[in-house]
């Protein structure tokens, strides 16, 4: 872990300093992934838009990398990119209703077409699509990338308080799925 | 140990359990080969200016700074000298610090110039 923090910070210093595009590269390729992976489950299966919110973030990053200051994470800087493209997304694109999509539409499967979607995984999948789109955010923020609650406050800018509450109304959905 | 118990302690060992389920049963994004050659492609042309690298700007400002000291130097050493003093050695001398400010801030122009094959 400290040597990818070491190696971060190196490639920031590049991107920096010389606008190092194989160092923005490379820092693509350490993130795109599990930011991919927010995205989907934010956006409850939507790949298309994924993919796009993704490469804005990513864009926006790039353009925007001389003012990061480090005094966050990279990892919350460019996640706070991200749900604010999604947020500008939801705003520009009130037509798409989230949470009126059929489970039918929903894409849980994995990318190997080898695993079975299980009942539990379309339980999870349900229970994350029902969740208010706030309590999803902050559970996948919690739960999937396992950041603490003071960065989750600085990344959505929702108080502490707010954050907590969706946590444990979420926890208290959650939960119920691992007494099955 | 019960969801329904509140312990700090009980709620990190269900928070652990909840990221282990949510890890595993959540949606992985598909591999895409494309995601990072898309996103670089995006990504604005580069400017004459954005190619140049720190240690390319200090050689510019150096001799920058070098050929303002030696116009200052100059122009105060002739201010205050008879031009019947003024030599060839003294025109040299001062042709060859001009030079040499201007050879500083061409080092980079010329790395990058033998550089290419």
């Amino acid at each position: 872990m400290a040597n990818r923090r070491l190696e971060e910070i190196k490639l920031l210093a590049l991107c920096m300093a010389s606008d190092n595009r194989d160092a923005f590269s490379r820092l693509v390729e350490i993130h795109q992934q599990g930011l991919r992976r927010f995205l989907l489950n934010l956006t409850n299966g939507n790949e298309a838009l994924t993919d796009d919110l993704a490469q804005e973030t990513f864009l926006k990053a790039w353009l925007a990398v001389r003012s990061f200051h480090g005094l966050s994470g990279f990892k919350t800087w460019l996640y706070r990119i991200a749900i604010n493209e999604f947020s500008t997304y939801r705003r520009q694109a009130a037509r798409y209703d989230f949470a009126g999509m059929d489970a039918g539409d929903l894409v849980i499967e994995d990318a190997s077409a080898s695993v079975r979607v299980t009942d539990t995984r379309m339980d999870v999948a349900s229970v994350m699509r029902h969740l208010p789109e706030k309590e999803r955010l902050v559970t996948l923020l919690f739960y999937l990338e396992e950041l603490p609650v003071k960065e989750i406050v600085k990344i959505t800018g929702m108080p502490e308080g707010t954050v907590k509450s969706h946590l444990s109304r979420a926890r208290g959905h959650l939960s119920k799925l691992l007494t099955r | 140990m019960k969801p329904t118990d509140n312990t700090p302690r009980c709620r990190q060992a269900i928070d652990a359990e909840i990221s282990a389920l949510l890890d595993k049963e959540l949606a992985k994004a598909n591999t895409n080969p494309w995601f990072i050659p898309r996103v670089m492609n995006r990504l604005p042309e580069q400017s004459r200016w954005g190619r140049v690298s720190v240690w390319q700007w200090v050689c510019y400002i150096l001799g920058v700074a070098a050929l303002i000291a030696a116009a200052v130097i100059s122009g105060k050493w002739l201010i205050h000298t008879e031009l019947s003093l003024l030599t060839l050695t003294t025109v040299a001398f001062t042709s060859l610090m001009a030079v040499t400010c201007a050879a500083v801030m061409m080092v980079p122009s010329l790395v990058r110039i033998l550089r290419e094959p």
